[in-house]
């Protein structure tokens, strides 16, 4: 019985924090870059390298740069589930702009992060992409695949800053290698390195994204 | 005749296969691509090219430096500035870059991030000066948090060249822990914006 009432407890508890994570609206801030460009990956897919406060493509409104790519076998549920024992709790979402083989489209994302917001915490955070329908691309050169922007967030419910998208990126780099999936860190070019401090967002993205093979 | 312009023919064709080689990417693209990416690795083969490679050897390693002018204003400003001074208790401290702090559109110069190393560690209980931006990313509320810092060697500064005072003051998350009165600052629910 009284294990029972600690699930309980934990089950509510983790409703309360699912509830409040869901009334932060996303972020009206937008910041800014001169790398917004697209990419492509062949037979027709490409993504904007940066991901965007709004459904709108707007260099003024960015958030982070793409940094990360899974492929092979990928897809948004698949890299979640993987780890999701370090990064467990939902963020606020963004927007990616993507072209699966002849018509662009957009993705949302809210992303998984290390911890809940706090005055004086910080967590890793990171957010995946993918054509909504599928929740993959696919590519014979890529096979399944789907992208991701990295950052951290520090001090939210106090004076929130992000930066270290550069640190989220090594350590799920860091974490997919220790469990066996073949990872090649700051692999490719993806066109977005930016080193700046714009309002609380301080980008320090060295414009390589880390591959990641997921069988 | 025909023969000759079937060399000629074949000739050009090689001569523009190899000139175009090291640009071309190894997968088909179609017009709206944007710029080629380089594609995964494969199992006992060599690594590809990376198409980027030229373009990333002349990217930017860091942050720009401050305008002269800025980075002289921010030095004169943590030389004065009283809050800085009660923090870091006489500690001598040396800076390790000043780079431009903007707004969020990054069209308006706000002042500087300075980031600084200490001598030696900080353990205190104090209060930080901070900033909270409001939802246009432009204009800023200040902040006071009340905090206990554990053996803290290094700082990330904001400096006001408008006000010329620093108005944030941040030792790494992990040397930094509430106090009762730090709970105090929560933000009002609805009143926060992730990233």
């Amino acid at each position: 019985m009284r294990i029972k009432l600690r699930h309980l407890y934990l089950v509510a508890a983790v409703c309360a924090l699912a509830a409040g994570v869901a009334l932060l609206p996303a972020n009206v801030i937008g910041s800014s870059t001169t790398n917004l460009r697209t990419l492509g990956f062949g037979y027709g897919d490409s993504i904007y390298n940066y991901d965007f406060e709004n459904q709108a493509v707007d260099a003024r409104h960015v958030d982070w740069a793409m940094s990360l790519l899974f492929y092979n076998n990928a897809n948004i549920n698949k890299i979640k589930s993987i780890l999701e024992g370090s990064y467990w709790i939902y963020g606020s979402k963004e927007n990616a702009n993507l072209n699966d083989s002849g018509s662009w489209e957009w993705d949302q994302d809210g992303g998984m992060k290390t911890d809940t917001p706090s005055c004086l915490g910080s967590d890793a955070h990171y957010r995946v992409y993918a054509p909504s329908a599928s929740d993959r691309f696919y590519n014979p050169s890529f096979g399944y695949y789907v992208f991701g922007t990295t950052h951290h967030d520090h001090h939210e419910l106090c004076d929130a800053s992000y930066d270290d998208s550069e640190g989220t990126e090594h350590d799920i780099a860091n974490r997919m290698s220790a469990r066996g999936y073949y990872t090649r860190y700051d692999y490719a070019w993806f066109y977005n390195a930016q080193f700046d401090t714009q309002g609380n967002h301080r980008f320090n993205n060295d414009g390589y994204a880390t591959y990641i093979e997921v069988p | 005749m025909l023969a000759a312009w079937l060399v000629a023919l074949a000739g050009t064709a090689s001569i523009l296969a190899i000139a175009t080689s090291g640009a071309a990417p190894s997968h088909p693209l179609a017009a709206q691509d944007g710029a080629p990416v380089r594609v995964p690795p494969a199992a006992g083969r060599a690594d590809p090219a990376d198409p980027g490679a030229a373009a990333a050897a002349v990217a930017p390693r860091g942050p720009p430096a401050a305008s002269a002018a800025n980075a002289a204003a921010s030095r004169a400003a943590l030389g004065g500035d009283a809050t800085l001074a009660r923090i870091l208790q006489g500690i001598p401290y040396r800076i390790t870059s000043i780079s431009p702090w903007t707004d969020a559109s990054g069209g308006s110069v706000l002042g500087t991030a300075v980031d600084i190393r200490l001598d030696s560690p900080l353990t205190a209980t104090t209060e930080l000066p901070g900033v909270r931006f409001d939802p246009d990313g432009v204009t800023y509320r200040q902040l006071r948090i009340p905090v206990h810092v554990t053996a803290a060697t290094s700082f990330t500064l904001l400096v006001d060249v408008g006000t010329k005072r620093v108005v944030s003051a941040m030792p790494p998350d992990a040397t930094l822990s509430p106090t009762p009165d730090t709970h105090g600052l929560y933000r009002a629910p609805g009143d926060a914006h992730g990233s």
